[in-house]
C-alpha cells in the first residue's frame, strides 16, 4: 500500500516513519508507536487505534479526508487547488468547477489547507467525497 | 407545549430549592454573586489544535477571537454563537471547548512519551487537548462506555487529526490493567452544577439521591483508575460540579483508602481558584483536601469546576 501511496500521491514512506501503519481487514490505518503496543498489551477489545488513512477502491488506493488533512501537505501528486469560495462548498460535500490532469481520487487544496479527498471524471467537475456526517453544515454548531 | 416553546419561555436557570439552600451553606456571603452569576449565559470558547495550526496563524484568521487566555495562550474567548459553521472548524484547526474544562489537562501536564488513561473520556474534548499537548504521540488510551458518546470521541479524534489514542469501550469500574499509566484522568460523571451557564436545564433532575449514587460511582471509578497507575503516576480527578460529597468527599476517601497517596497543591496562574473544604453537613474530611482546587462560575465568569492532583507514592 506504501508503494502505491508513493507512486499515486508522491506521499514518501519516511513521512509515517515514527508512526505505527497497519491494516485492519481492507482499510489500512495510522497510529501513534505507543498506541499499538498498547492495544497489543490490551486484553480489551479495543474500538479504534489511530485513523484510517485509506484503502483500495477498485485497486486504486483512497486516501481518506481526515488523512489528507494531516498528511496532504507531504503530496507532490494529483493535488488540485481551489479558491475559497470554491472550498467551502467542497467542505460541504458539493462539486467543483475546476480542471485537472489526473483522473480518479485525487487531493484538494486551497492554499496550505488540505481539505480533503475528491473524485476527478475528466470532465472539468471535482466531485467531495468528504463523507456526509464530516461535511460543514453551514447552519449546524460545533458542540463542545 | 411544544418543548422548544417552553424552553423560550424558561427565561430563568432551572434552580431547585434544594439545591439553592446548599449553595447558600456552601457559599455564605458570597451566594448571591453566584445565583445571578448563574443567569447570565456561560462565554464561549475555543482551544487551537496545535496538532494542525499554530495559535499565530489561526490568529490572523478567525473573525470572532475575543480575548486569549492569560494561562494558556491555545484558548480563546469567543463572540460567535455557531462556531461549528466555519471552515477552519471542518478542517480540525480548532475544537470548542468550555474555559475551564482546559484545565485539568494542564495540571495533569502529559508528555510526548507518556502513557496516558482517560477513564471517561467521551466526547474527548480533553483527550484531545491531552493529545496535542504530548505532540501526538506516546498513547492515550481513550475509554468511555456510552456508546453514542464513544461516537462523538471517534468523530473529534478523526476531525482533530489525533493518532495517538485507542479507544475502549469498558466500565471505568472494571477496567484492569493495574500499574500500566504514567498519568491518568479521572474526568468524571458528575451531577453538573458547575455547567448550569452553558445549560439552563442541567439541573432539572437534581435530587440529593442522584448526588449520592454519582458518589458511589465516582468512588470505585477513582479508586480503579487509582490502581491503573505505575509507582511514581500522578492522576487528576475532576467534575464540573460544586456538591462536595463528588469533590473533596471523594478525594478524603482515597486519601483514607490509600496510605501510598498523596495530594499535591494546585495553582494557575491567572485563575481565580479556592481550596477545598473540610467539613461539610457534620461530616469532617481529611484535611488535606484543602489542596483540591475549587472554581465557582463568579470567580472567572466561567462555568465551574473542581480539580485534586494525587500522586501514588509507593516504590
Ligand atoms: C464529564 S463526562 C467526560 C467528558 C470528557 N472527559 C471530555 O472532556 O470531553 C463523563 C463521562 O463518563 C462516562 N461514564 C459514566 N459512567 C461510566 C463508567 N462506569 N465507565 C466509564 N465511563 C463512564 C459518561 O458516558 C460520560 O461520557
Amino acid at each position: 500500500m506504501f508503494e502505491q501511496i508513493e507512486s499515486l500521491y508522491g506521499i514518501e514512506r519516511k513521512v509515517f516513519k515514527e508512526m505505527c501503519v497497519y491494516m485492519l481487514g481492507k482499510e489500512l490505518y495510522v497510529a501513534s508507536r505507543e498506541a499499538c503496543d498498547l492495544a497489543n498489551r490490551l486484553r480489551y477489545r479495543n474500538e479504534g487505534v489511530g485513523i484510517m488513512l485509506g484503502r483500495s477502491v477498485m485497486g486504486r488506493f483512497k486516501l481518506t479526508t481526515n488523512a489528507i488533512q494531516l498528511f496532504g501537505r507531504y503530496a507532490t501528486k494529483r493535488v488540485v487547488e481551489i479558491d475559497a469560495r470554491q472550498a467551502i462548498e467542497f467542505a460541504a460535500g458539493g462539486i467543483i468547477k475546476t480542471e485537472c490532469k489526473d483522473e480518479g481520487y485525487v487531493i484538494v487544496r486551497c492554499g496550505s489547507d488540505y481539505l480533503g479527498c475528491g473524485y476527478y471524471r475528466g470532465n472539468g467537475e471535482v466531485e467531495s467525497l468528504v463523507p456526509k456526517k464530516r461535511r460543514l453544515i453551514l447552519q449546524k454548531d460545533g458542540g463542545d | 407545549m411544544f418543548a422548544y416553546l417552553k424552553d423560550m419561555k424558561n427565561k430563568q436557570p432551572i434552580l431547585p430549592a434544594a439545591f439553592k439552600a446548599r449553595c447558600s451553606k456552601l457559599l455564605g456571603d458570597e451566594n448571591s454573586a453566584f445565583l445571578k452569576c448563574l443567569q447570565r449565559p456561560l462565554r464561549k470558547c475555543i482551544r487551537v489544535n496545535t496538532i494542525k495550526i499554530s495559535v499565530s496563524e489561526l490568529e490572523k484568521r478567525l473573525p470572532f477571537l475575543d480575548g486569549q487566555f492569560e494561562w494558556y495562550p491555545e484558548g480563546f474567548f469567543i463572540n460567535e454563537d455557531k462556531p461549528g459553521k466555519y471552515l477552519e472548524h471542518f478542517l480540525g484547526y480548532y475544537h470548542v471547548q468550555s474555559a475551564m474544562s482546559m484545565v485539568p489537562a494542564l495540571i495533569l501536564d502529559p508528555k510526548p512519551q507518556d502513557i496516558v488513561l482517560d477513564l471517561t473520556a467521551a466526547p474527548g474534548s480533553k483527550t484531545t487537548q491531552m493529545a496535542q499537548m504530548m505532540e501526538n504521540k506516546g498513547a492515550i488510551v481513550a475509554n468511555d462506555v456510552r456508546i453514542e458518546r464513544l461516537k462523538a470521541l471517534k468523530s473529534n479524534i478523526e476531525r482533530l487529526g489525533v493518532v495517538n489514542t485507542l479507544v475502549t469501550r469498558v466500565d471505568g469500574r472494571k477496567f484492569r490493567l493495574g500499574g500500566s499509566f504514567d498519568k491518568v484522568l479521572l474526568d468524571a460523571p458528575c451531577s453538573g452544577e458547575g455547567t448550569v451557564r452553558k445549560n439552563w436545564n442541567m439541573l432539572s433532575r437534581w435530587s440529593m439521591e442522584q448526588i449520592r449514587s454519582l458518589s458511589r460511582l465516582q468512588k470505585s471509578l477513582a479508586e480503579n483508575a487509582l490502581l491503573s497507575l505505575k509507582p511514581g503516576g500522578v492522576m487528576v480527578y475532576s467534575t464540573c460540579t460544586h456538591s462536595p460529597e463528588e469533590n473533596e468527599g471523594i478525594v478524603s476517601h482515597l486519601l483514607e483508602r490509600f496510605e501510598w497517596l498523596e495530594l499535591e497543591g494546585i495553582k494557575v496562574e491567572g485563575i481565580k481558584s479556592r481550596e477545598g473544604i473540610t467539613q461539610w453537613e457534620g461530616r469532617h474530611f481529611d484535611r488535606r483536601v484543602r489542596d483540591c482546587m475549587r472554581i465557582y462560575p463568579h470567580d472567572n465568569d466561567t462555568e465551574g469546576f473542581f480539580i485534586a492532583k494525587l500522586v501514588r507514592r509507593d516504590v
